[in-house]
């Protein structure tokens, strides 16, 4: 760009001023916005200031520009100097300096062309888009990540939900009303709003009340379903006899139908057990006249019954609303259901030829402490050992010459017991004698002898 | 502060003009009579113009005596030439007392001027004169004057002593001391030719015999030569880049660069930035300007500082010598101070 002498020294100072304002503003912006930036970090998380008040602080700009400013003009050359610069960058030979624009030497001076200014930007802007990311960031940083919050609340989502889940359980399974599940959830929500980080006991107590609550309130059903589950079982188990032993006696039968329909009182409001059973199927089950056909459909659904509640308390347990001891009883209820049936048969039932009838007919359970010996055995589960496990003991193999010479006695279910004669083994030609009492001189004692002797002994009242 | 010359004081066209001519004439001779040698012609001249005395430096052979020779002959001044050896006595070269009688019987003391009484004196291999000797020539160069027995005398005018010295066969030699060294302007180092140089002497100087001068100039045109250096403007600016080059030369704080902060045992003396300033003015007249730019002094300082500035063991020892320094010193100084930042430059305009 060729322009006068004059035009082109305070055009050369210009661009000069603005390169070192931009510098200059870049330099103190940078500055401002950092400690900006940190002061707003400072106010949000001690004082809580909201974010609009301190937006203000952008204003700061204002005089980090006017700083700039002042700086720049400090900064900006002399006329002399810039004279001088353009007369090098010209090669003018100081005849711009000299000011031979004004002489006859203006001939020689020629046009003067301004030079570029090359200047890398990136230097100095970066730590001012630095200081722009951390400011915005500190303004934009969610309020709880700050730090302070005028009314904080607790972290109690994951509890909250888990509670809200066990209700849900609880009113699905029919366990809870639908009105004590939606006032017990309300109750909830309640807790969670008011839920202050400044008391947080206050809200954990409610919390842990709010759960107990739930959880008797399942133990309560879990209880009032054991019964119910007890007499399912039963009657379970009395249908599945009478759907499959088709020749009962007619008094047996009768009786066997009579016990039924007793069984049958208070069930029809099970749950899974109303949408199974036919009105009329159950009328006729009241009556005790039931025909084979409906005592098949009546077991299937006795037993579809039985298998849906099973579900019902797996799923409590699942959601933590029951133990796994209750989960045990209720099992236990299902897998004892002949044995309680012999019994309920036994107290409820007035003919003695029916009971045994029915009884002998129940299948056992495998064990040896439950059904008749001459009942059908059936095999579900492993034999339960529990009281009934023998200890292993080992034998010296100096007792082993003693059974040459045993006697059975008995047979016993219980563990034997260890008399301890014999028992320790020692070397040697006696090792197998009794000693006699005070006896000087030990004499062997041959186990074929020792009844003798003991009735020897024996006192004689 | 120094009142800014004003623009009239710049002097007219017509009086630069004609003397840059008569000097361009100079070196037009110059290098027509000695080839490829342009730009040490350029600086010999420079030198003469300031008025400074010129040592030359470089290997026998190299032109030096024939480029004095040559210089007195197109400057018709009295040439005289002295060589310098180990036995030469100060009275060798500035003149004895000679006792001699007159037509009435009376004898008294009469000066026989020596050699140094002359236009152009070349001292042919000065550093082999004793440093008795070497001292003889401070006050010829410096006050332009000798005095002996107590009576001063001047030298004519213009005198200018250019001496050659060898920088090997140094085993008998005594280096110039550092205060004469500084009395030189210029110290010019002339290097080898090259091979096209030489095959144009080979081809056009027979016996090595150059060619007359087809143009000689007068006293009145020195005169005026000289007259117009000395109107030759200095700006401010640029006599203050002068200065600061000058004192950057010296080691310590204001040091101008890495390289004399390391190597430089003593920088240049103030008789170094006169000489800048007086050979930029002669520079600027040889470019027809009436004003000396940056340019001219950036020209003529590795000539000025050359030997003005000591190294020190470090630098032999590395291999770096004083114009290596100034070059350095040259590049990084910025003339006018505008004290950009470091990332800022400016360029120019290419339109």
């Amino acid at each position: 760009m060729k322009t006068t002498m004059q035009d082109a020294v305070s055009s050369f100072r210009q661009r000069l001023a603005a390169l070192f304002f931009i510098r200059y503003y870049l330099f103190f912006s940078a500055v401002w916005l950092f400690v900006s930036g940190a002061g707003v970090l400072v106010l949000r998380i001690a004082l809580g200031v909201p974010r609009g008040y301190l937006m203000w602080g952008l204003l700061g700009l204002a005089p980090a520009a006017i700083a700039a400013l002042m700086m720049a003009f400090r900064r900006i050359p002399s006329r002399e100097a810039a004279l001088a610069k353009l007369d090098a960058l010209n090669h003018c030979g100081g005849l711009l300096m000299s000011g031979a624009e004004a002489t006859r030497w203006q001939s020689r001076l020629g046009a003067v062309r301004l030079p570029r200014l090359m200047w890398g930007l990136r230097r100095e802007s970066a730590p001012a888009l630095m200081g722009a990311v951390f400011l915005a960031g500190s303004l934009m940083a969610p309020h709880y990540s700050t730090g302070r919050d005028t009314n904080p609340r607790l972290a109690l989502g994951q509890l909250v939900e888990e509670i809200d889940a066990r209700i849900d359980v609880l009113e699905e399974e029919k366990l809870l009303d639908e009105q004590s599940a939606e006032e017990l959830e309300e109750q909830l929500r309640n807790i969670w709003d008011k839920s202050s980080g400044r008391d947080p006991s206050r809200s954990w107590e409610a919390l842990d009340h709010m759960e107990e609550q739930v959880e008797d309130k399942s133990r309560e059903a879990a209880e009032s379903l054991l019964p119910a589950v007890e007499k399912l079982a039963m009657a379970a188990s009395l249908s599945e006899v009478m759907n499959s032993e088709h020749n009962l006696e007619p008094q047996a039968a009768e009786a066997a139908a009579d016990a039924l329909a007793e069984l049958m009182q208070g069930l029809e409001k099970m749950s899974g057990l109303e949408s199974n059973i036919d009105p009329q199927l159950l009328q006729h089950c009241r009556s005790a006249e039931l025909s084979p056909e409906q005592i098949r459909e009546l077991a299937k659904a006795l037993k579809a019954g039985q298998i849906e509640a099973l579900r019902k308390m797996q799923r409590l347990r699942d959601a933590k609303l029951l133990d796994e001891e209750m989960l045990k009883r209720c099992k236990a209820c299902m897998d004892g259901a002949n044995a309680n049936l012999a019994d309920y048969l036994s107290g409820n039932c007035s003919s003695t030829g029916a009971i045994a009838q029915i009884a002998c007919r129940l299948p056992g359970q495998g064990g040896i402490n439950r059904g008749r010996g001459d009942a059908p055995m059936t095999w579900r589960q492993e034999t339960d050992e529990s009281g009934l496990a023998f200890k292993e003991e080992m034998i010296q193999p100096s007792a082993f010459a003693e059974f040459e010479e045993s006697r059975l006695l008995g047979v016993s279910a219980s563990s034997p017991e260890e008399s301890g004669e014999g028992g320790i083994s020692a070397g040697g030609a006696l090792s197998s004698t009794c000693a006699g009492g005070g006896a000087a001189v030990k004499r062997k004692v041959l186990p074929r002898h020792r009844s003798t002797v003991k009735r020897y002994f024996e006192r004689k009242e | 502060m120094a009142v800014k010359q004003p623009a009239s004081t710049l002097a007219d066209p017509e009086e630069i003009c004609p003397a840059a001519e008569l000097a361009g004439r100079v070196l037009e001779q110059l290098d027509r009579i000695l080839l490829g040698r342009n730009d040490i012609h350029r600086l010999v001249f420079v030198g003469i113009l300031s008025r400074g005395h010129i040592l030359l430096e470089g290997l026998p052979g190299l032109g030096k005596t024939a480029l004095v020779r040559a210089l007195g002959e197109i400057l018709r001044l009295d040439f005289k030439r002295i060589q310098f050896t180990p036995d030469l006595m100060p009275g060798d070269i500035l003149g004895n007392h000679i006792l001699q009688q007159r037509e009435d019987g009376h004898r008294d003391m009469v000066f026989e001027p020596g050699p140094v009484f002359t236009n152009l004196l070349l001292a042919d291999e000065i550093n082999r004169a004793s440093p008795k000797t070497q001292s003889a020539m401070l006050e010829t160069m410096q006050e332009r004057s000798v005095t002996l027995l107590g009576n001063t005398r001047k030298l004519p005018d213009p005198f200018f002593l250019l001496a050659s010295q060898n920088p090997i066969e140094l085993e008998g030699t005594y280096p110039l001391p550092e205060a004469q060294l500084d009395r030189f302007m210029f110290k010019i180092v002339m290097g080898s030719l090259g091979a096209d140089v030489l095959n144009n002497i080979v081809s056009t100087r027979r016996h090595g015999a150059w060619p007359e001068p087809t143009w000689t100039m007068s006293a009145e045109e020195l005169n005026t030569v000289f007259g117009a250096v000395d109107r030759i403007f200095l700006p401010r600016p640029v006599a203050r880049y002068i200065s600061r080059l000058v004192a950057s030369t010296h080691a310590g704080e204001d040091a101008g660069t890495e390289l004399v902060r390391d190597y430089v045992s003593y920088g240049a003396s103030p008789r170094a930035a006169i000489a800048i300033a007086e050979a930029s003015r002669a520079h600027a007249l040889l470019a027809n300007r009436p004003t000396v730019g940056f340019e001219d002094a950036k020209a003529v300082a590795p000539a000025v500082l050359n030997h003005r500035i000591i190294l020190n063991y470090k630098a032999r020892f590395e291999g770096v010598d004083t114009l290596a320094v100034v070059a350095n010193l040259l590049e990084s100084l910025d003339e006018t101070e505008l004290d950009l930042p470091v990332n800022v430059s400016l360029e120019e305009s290419s339109a």
